[in-house]
């Protein structure tokens, strides 16, 4: 046998074989009971048992049919597939056989009571009931003779029956129930005791004594009393007992009876006619009770055939909802993302093409997804060679859609920006700006020029951020498919290194082409002054001294203003350290007060005294320096005021100094605003116009960021210098 | 001609009363109880005697005129105590005593099922009468009782199981036929 009927054999035998039993063996209760519930003689005594057996069995099939409709209230619930389908084809089975099911229950119940209802006809009863009644009427004739009869036998045989006992009572009953034609006559006491009897009727062994309920009678006063008894099948019997008259109150009262058995035909016919009235009565008798039975039996059908109906109509349904189901449960393994599976076809029908179909669809999506896949591996294969290429990349790179949502940033650019970009992949540009407000000017102006519609463009970006003043030289794409690309470097140490070089070779030009001649004129005029000056006359020589003395502080002039151009040319490596700088700029004005008593140094310095990492000695110069200018620049005027606030500020996760000095002079003047840190731009009549080009080049050393702008009393300049935590700390623990 | 309306009717009347297990008695109050059992010695025998009350409902008084016949099943059962834990039954039996109306006679007629024999009487009342005074029924004859403390009991109800199978169902939901007494107990020989 294959393995498929083997497979269809264990199904029938698990599921279908028993619901196959359970009606076979309801339908034979049923059949019992039916019959049962008419003959008596053939199952009437498991009548009970099979309406037992009849209502197990309907509980069983409703509890079968409530757990089907649960699991179905379930699927519903968690809208399993075929589930609403299901439910739908229930209802139609039940709406098909529950009318055609009712139909015929009425009708077969209608049918019936009108059989059972026919069963009492009025007219056979009255004849029936006539007849027993014509039979009562002749068994009291007959009564009422054997009772004439005993009155007379009482009263001639009184003295005997009153005074006799033993034989000669017996002899003298024997007697008269010869004379009389009686049956059984006995002699009793009214207590019961028998005094004398004929012998026993035949099949008795003792007499037939009155009950206790006739003796009553007969001791409450009555004279006699006459019955018809029923002998079960032996007949009837007339019972006559009778008081015999007592002269003498003090005796004992006696009583006779006579019983005279009914052997006549009539007698025969009275009995026939009272069975069938007896059975015609029961039989209309239970009418209502077999009315009830059989309504019961057929509601019991009834149920059984609802209940069957609709557990047809749930294997029905699922056996159409199955490839459904099937179908359905397929296609949500395909949507999540199961293309292995292959259903198996149902049947030829269009269910089964519609199946056939299927498989067809999901080996073509298997292959659809394989190339999908291959092409995903390829696009990551790019994206991972792209992300190790800007991983690797010393030019920071920041991509953006439309939207200016950062989608890409890589290492350089981390570090560069010195911001946890990575975090804010998939977040607009401006939650970063948020976070770091020190990249505002790059953020700006990537949403300028994309406000512009600039397709490309470079622009140098000044930024002061954690780790002090950076230079980011940026480059800016906008992308074909959409969005923006930045690429930029940190190029702050070029841009140094390229203006200490060129600022170097100034230097080095000057010395050779400027210093180097100027030794020998210096020594030549010397040589003039030392040869000429005592031979000339008195006025020449004075003239030559004069001139002499003009070249030589000259060339002294010029060598200072070369070697002070020398020292700001140097390439100098500042010395990092922890620095108080308010104690700094402490010592520094307490100098210049002790130099110019009429200068006033007002300092407002910060409570706080965070060391910053700098070079004591370079920022002492700077500090010189502003003093210097300051002073100078208020030598005409009549207050010499200073004032020094520190401050420490900060933007976003990064500290920083915020150094301010002011003074009361005329201020820098206004066309020279954009050259001021120019080497040689000075208003002044003497200087060498490196002051503040030199504090440029230190604050820049220490990565820090210089301003210069006039107010209303005079100059200003501000100097934001980073703190350097990290170079503190690392200087503490070396230290 | 019934209508269907009657048949609805019909039905809906059989499912309350399913639903309901119990049925209206009418104006009386049905009851079955003993009223007294007791074990009789005679010079030559030893029989068992119980006495009943009882007080049927009209829907039985109106089956046994109509020529149903009602059964009543006494059960007795005497058990030895002496010899705890165990029980020892001495005597188990149960009776069929059938109550019938005989239409042309007008007698109650009390029929011993096992024996045959039978009482007439002339009204229910007598009948009442006759079952509820000694020696009521004679439940057991010939007993031979062994030394010990013995417990008697005795049970009567109205026997369903031998009514026509068409009335059993109603008789089933009904209280008038589920008439039951309790057991009567008593200690023999105290």
């Amino acid at each position: 046998m294959d393995t498929g009927r083997l497979t269809a054999l264990k199904r029938f035998v698990a599921r279908v074989l028993p619901y196959l039993l359970l009606v076979v063996l309801m339908v034979s209760a049923l059949y019992l009971l039916s019959d049962a519930t008419q003959s008596e003689a053939r199952f009437g005594v498991s009548y009970t048992w099979l309406l037992l057996f009849n209502t197990l069995v309907l509980v069983l099939l409703l509890v079968a049919i409530g757990d089907r409709f649960w699991h179905l209230y379930t699927q519903r619930r968690e809208n399993a597939p075929g589930a609403r389908l299901t439910t739908r084809l229930v209802v139609m089975f039940i709406g098909l056989a529950l009318p055609a099911v009712l139909t015929v229950y009425l009708f077969s119940l209608h049918l019936l009571y009108r059989n059972i209802d026919s069963w009492g006809d009025v007219r056979v009863e009255t004849a029936l009931d006539d007849a027993l009644r014509l039979s009562q009427i002749s068994l009291n004739t007959r009564l009422r003779d054997v009772v004439r009869r005993t009155q007379e036998m009482v009263r001639i045989n009184a003295p005997a029956l009153r005074g006799e006992t033993g034989a000669l009572a017996a002899l003298t009953l024997n007697g008269m129930q010869r004379d009389y034609r009686l049956g059984q006559v006995v002699l009793l006491e009214l207590s019961g005791r028998v005094v004398a009897s004929t012998a026993p009727r035949r099949g008795q062994l003792t007499s037939d004594v009155p009950g206790e309920a006739v003796l009553l009678q007969l001791r409450q006063g009555d004279s006699f009393y006459a019955g018809i008894e029923p002998l079960g099948d032996r007949g009837l019997q007339m019972r006559v007992v009778m008081r015999i008259p007592q002269d003498d109150p003090l005796a004992a009262q006696r009583i006779l009876q006579v019983i005279n058995p009914v052997q006549t035909v009539a007698a025969r016919l009275a009995s026939t006619v009272e069975t069938e009235v007896d059975a015609f009565r029961t039989l209309a008798y239970l009418r209502t009770p077999l009315k009830y039975s059989l309504t019961i039996t057929l509601s019991i059908v009834l149920l059984f055939a609802i209940f069957l109906a609709v557990l047809a109509a749930f294997v029905m349904a699922r056996r159409m909802v199955a490839p459904i189901r099937r179908l359905a449960d397929a296609t949500r393994a395909v949507a999540a993302g199961d293309y292995e599976r292959q259903l198996e076809i149902p049947s030829g029908d269009e269910l089964g093409s519609l199946v056939r179909s299927f498989n067809t669809m999901i080996v073509e999506i298997r292959r659809a997804a394989e190339m999908a896949r291959l092409s995903q591996q390829e696009v990551e294969g790019q994206r991972s060679y792209l992300e190790a290429i800007l991983t690797r990349l010393s030019s920071g790179v920041l991509a953006l859609d439309d939207d200016h949502v950062l989608r890409t940033a890589n290492q350089a650019a981390i570090d560069i920006l010195g911001a946890p970009l990575g975090q804010y992949i998939g977040r607009p540009l401006v939650t970063v700006t948020r976070d770091y407000p020190y990249l505002a000017r790059l953020t700006g102006l990537v949403q300028e020029r994309a406000r512009r519609g600039q397709h490309e463009w470079q622009e140098q970006v000044v930024l002061f951020g954690a780790s002090g003043r950076q230079v980011l030289m940026c480059h800016g794409t906008s992308l074909v498919p959409g969005g923006y690309v930045l690429v930029f470097d940190d190029v702050t140490a070029i841009v140094q290194a390229q203006r200490d070089a060129a600022w170097g070779e100034m230097a080095r030009r000057l010395a050779h082409e400027v210093k180097n001649p100027l030794t020998p004129i210096q020594l030549a005029a010397e040589r003039l002054r030392h040869k000429f000056l005592a031979r000339m006359p008195k006025e020449d020589a004075r003239i030559l001294d004069r001139a002499t003395h003009t070249i030589v502080r000259q060339v002294e002039a010029l060598k200072e203003l070369v070697n002070a151009f020398t020292d700001y040319a140097r390439r100098s490596q500042i010395q990092r350290e922890p620095l108080q700088v308010n104690e700094l700029i402490r010592e520094v004005a307490d100098l210049y007060r002790s130099e110019d008593e009429g200068l006033i140094v007002d300092l407002d310095l910060s409570d706080d005294d965070t060391p910053i990492a700098a070079d004591s000695g370079r920022l002492r110069q700077v500090l010189h320096n502003l003093f210097k200018n300051a002073i100078e620049a208020m030598a005409e005027q009549p207050e010499h005021w200073i004032r020094v606030t520190t401050a420490f500020r900060k933007r976003g996760e990064t500290r920083h100094l915020e150094m301010r000095v002011e003074d009361r002079g005329p201020g820098f003047p206004v066309e020279l605003m954009d050259r001021l840190f120019e080497p040689y731009v000075t208003t002044k009549f003497k200087g060498s116009g490196l002051g503040l080009a030199i504090v440029q080049k230190i604050v820049e050393e220490h990565r820090g960021m210089i301003r210069v702008g006039n107010s209303s009393e005079g100059a200003w300049v501000e100097i934001q210098l980073p703190v350097g935590e990290e170079s503190i700390s690392a200087a503490r623990e070396t230290g | 001609m019934i209508r269907l309306s009657h048949i609805v009717v019909m039905i809906l009347a059989a499912s309350l009363s399913s639903a309901c297990g119990s049925e209206t008695a009418g104006d009386r109050t049905v009851m079955l109880e003993v009223v007294n059992a007791e074990v009789q010695r005679t010079d030559d025998t030893t029989v068992l005697n119980a006495q009943l009350r009882y007080r049927f409902g009209d829907a039985v008084l109106d089956a046994m005129r109509h020529g149903v016949p009602v059964t009543l099943l006494v059960e007795a059962r005497i058990v030895n105590r002496s010899n705890r834990p165990w029980l020892e039954v001495v005597l188990r039996t149960r009776r069929l005593y059938r109550l019938d109306y005989h239409a042309l006679s007008s007698r109650y007629v009390l029929e011993d099922v096992s024996s045959g024999e039978q009482t007439t009487y002339s009204s229910y009342l007598a009948l009442q009468d006759a079952l509820a005074r000694p020696p009521g029924l004679r439940l057991a004859d010939d007993l031979s009782l062994p030394e010990g403390e013995l417990v008697g009991s005795v049970r009567a109800r109205l026997y369903i199981e031998d009514l026509p199978p068409a009335m059993r169902l109603s008789a089933y939901l009904s209280r008038e036929w589920r008439l039951s007494s309790e057991w009567y107990v008593w200690t023999l020989g105290g």
